[in-house]
């Protein structure tokens, strides 16, 4: 059953186009991943299905009702997580989710049964007292997502539930959300490859356009050309990412934080080509061969990781 | 509409009792120029006035509490909600959007009528003295709500016409100060220039001042000549009408800013 239909949405705040022609539906129980880097549109599209904004042109339904005309009926289905936290500063834990439980209409010994397994769960019960100015930003997230989590609703609009977050502390996020909200459909914004493969089905948006769309095993199989090497240095060289771009395929180069990563038809080859010619630039460099991931297929899908 | 005003009542009312800046500005501050009013402005004035002098200062310093909490610190929050993303979230529950500011505004309130009866305890702990009994203060009382009524309508008017909470404050900062100076929130009315005093009972924060002032302190009309009565019925009804109106138009600003974030497009 469908449970979020987009058809043919566009958005624009007078300058250019945010989204373009997006076509989507997520099925009930899916969880579905947009990918994109920062203002690829996937904030916005957030906004449009939580019924904070509406489309330029187009529609959407949860569950049949029409965001614009019946938005008050779509509301009653999800649950969003902005990016902002939402927060008040000078509540504790404990007291932001009251405030937020009042609002969705549960009852105090409702809600406060439910934010005891959830900060108990979250590892947040001992911090529920405190007032959240006294939060780390991961203890922010994590009662964000509490609060995402309280009403219990069937579909859940996250937009970068754990940005910002180490990538330990998102991964550990990501896996007590998982664990929250099975059977539940779910929309969730990333920037980072990795959070993306533990959904179902992964949607690559850039420049407001979806670019392809499919489970994260067949997006890298259908997109990532070659092998990838993860060629590592200390200081970044100009001269030798223009070495590194016209060994790689397509001369497509994706920078990371530790150096850059190559996609090369023979790996062992590359490897020692790069390695020769570092070593005649005075570069110390070393050269992890790694398994494609998620971000590669972007980077092939869109022709660039823009 | 009753589950969204209790929940931010709560709220507003906890955020105000909590934020530092909020009790220093309302509270701590106006006892401060009370202090400092007591014993160095009201100095020269002779014995036998004294303490209604100091009764006088006491309700402009009420007044400037109350209009610090609506002007700046009711902006202050809404700015910093906004910012926060508090907005977005909303606009995404199935709520209503009256229920929020009929919150807000309870809450202030709350908080705005124990910051008064802080300011007022220390005044007459200090010796301030007022010509009314019980009946007069119940009658005072209304006009308390609509000084703060009319004060959140410019602090709801300049949250939702400011972008950035940084100057939200620094601008509900300065018509607080500049508004409070010119309309005898600060000086006593008879010291204004005629321009001034015109503005000041028009002003709708000081015009619910005068009133308050008309029925707790009589007898400061006769002494320092007013020139005109607070007490009668047009002027009362100004007051409460000018205090509604500021409201209403902070209000529809307020419900204004909202749709238009909620339906960009």
């Amino acid at each position: 059953m469908r449970e979020v239909e987009v058809e043919d949405v566009w958005k624009t705040y007078g300058q250019g186009w945010v989204l373009q022609s997006i076509n989507l539906t997520v099925e009930r129980g899916e969880f579905l991943a947009v990918m994109g880097p920062n203002g690829s549109g996937k904030s916005t599209l957030a906004k449009i299905l939580a019924t904070v904004e509406v489309p330029t042109r187009g529609r959407v339904s949860i569950r049949g009702c029409d965001t614009i005309s019946d938005s008050k009926g779509a509301r009653e289905w999800l649950s969003y997580l902005p990016e902002e936290h939402a927060l008040s500063k000078y509540l504790t834990g404990m007291e932001n989710i009251l405030f937020f439980g009042r609002l969705y209409g549960l009852g105090k010994g409702e809600i406060v049964a439910r934010a005891r397994e959830l900060l108990e769960e979250f590892g947040l019960r001992e911090h529920a007292g405190k007032q959240v100015g006294r939060y780390s930003k991961g203890m922010r997230q994590k009662l964000s997502t509490i609060i995402a989590l309280l009403p219990q609703k069937p579909i859940m609009i996250l937009d970068e539930p754990a940005a910002g977050l180490d990538p330990l502390a998102r991964r550990e996020l990501l896996s007590l959300l998982l664990k929250r909200v099975e059977g539940s459909t779910i929309l969730m914004n990333t920037h980072v490859g990795e959070d993306a493969e533990i959904a179902g089905r992964v949607v690559f948006l850039s420049r407001g356009r979806i670019v392809a769309a499919g489970r994260p095993d067949e997006l890298r199989q259908r997109f990532v050309k070659g092998e990838v090497l993860h060629v590592k240095l200390p200081v970044k060289s100009d001269k030798l990412e223009g070495l590194l771009k016209s060994i790689s395929t397509g001369s497509l180069l994706r920078v990371t934080g530790e150096g850059y990563r190559v996609y090369v038809g023979d790996a062992d080859e590359a490897a020692k080509e790069i390695s020769e010619k570092s070593r005649e630039l005075g570069l110390k460099v070393s050269i992890v061969r790694e398994e494609p991931s998620l971000e590669d297929a972007y980077v092939f899908a869109v022709g660039g990781y823009d | 509409m009753i589950r969204e005003a209790e929940a931010f009542t709560i709220r507003q009312f906890m955020e105000q009792v909590r934020s530092p800046a909020n009790l220093f500005w309302t509270v701590v501050w106006p006892i401060f120029w009370l202090l400092l009013g007591f014993y160095i402005f009201l100095a020269g004035i002779p014995e036998a006035g004294v303490a209604y002098a100091r009764g006088s200062m006491t309700i402009q310093m009420v007044a400037f509490g109350l209009a610090t909490l609506g002007m700046v610190s009711l902006a202050g929050s809404i700015a910093a909600d906004r910012e926060g993303g508090l907005y977005l979230k909303l606009s995404s529950m199935p709520i209503s959007a009256s229920g929020e500011m009929l919150g807000r505004l309870l809450g202030s309130l709350i908080f705005g009528l124990m910051a008064a009866a802080a300011i007022t305890a220390i005044g007459v702990g200090l010796g301030s003295k007022f010509e009314a009994g019980l009946s007069d203060a119940v009658k005072a009382a209304p006009f308390f709500i609509t000084l703060l009524l009319s004060a959140a309508g410019i602090g709801l008017t300049i949250a939702n016409l400011v972008k950035r909470a940084n100057a939200v404050t620094g601008i509900g900062v300065t018509l607080l100060v500049a508004g409070s100076a010119v309309s005898g929130i600060f000086t006593p009315y008879p010291f204004l220039p005629e321009t001034l005093k015109t503005f000041s009972r028009l002003y709708p924060v000081s015009s619910s001042m005068h009133v308050i002032k008309r029925i707790l302190l009589p007898s400061e009309f006769n002494t320092m000549r007013y020139g005109f009565d607070p007490l009668e019925s047009h002027y009362i009804a100004y007051a409460i009408m000018a205090s509604i109106a500021t409201l209403a138009v902070g209000l529809i600003i307020h419900s204004a800013a909202r749709i238009r974030r909620a339906r960009t497009l």
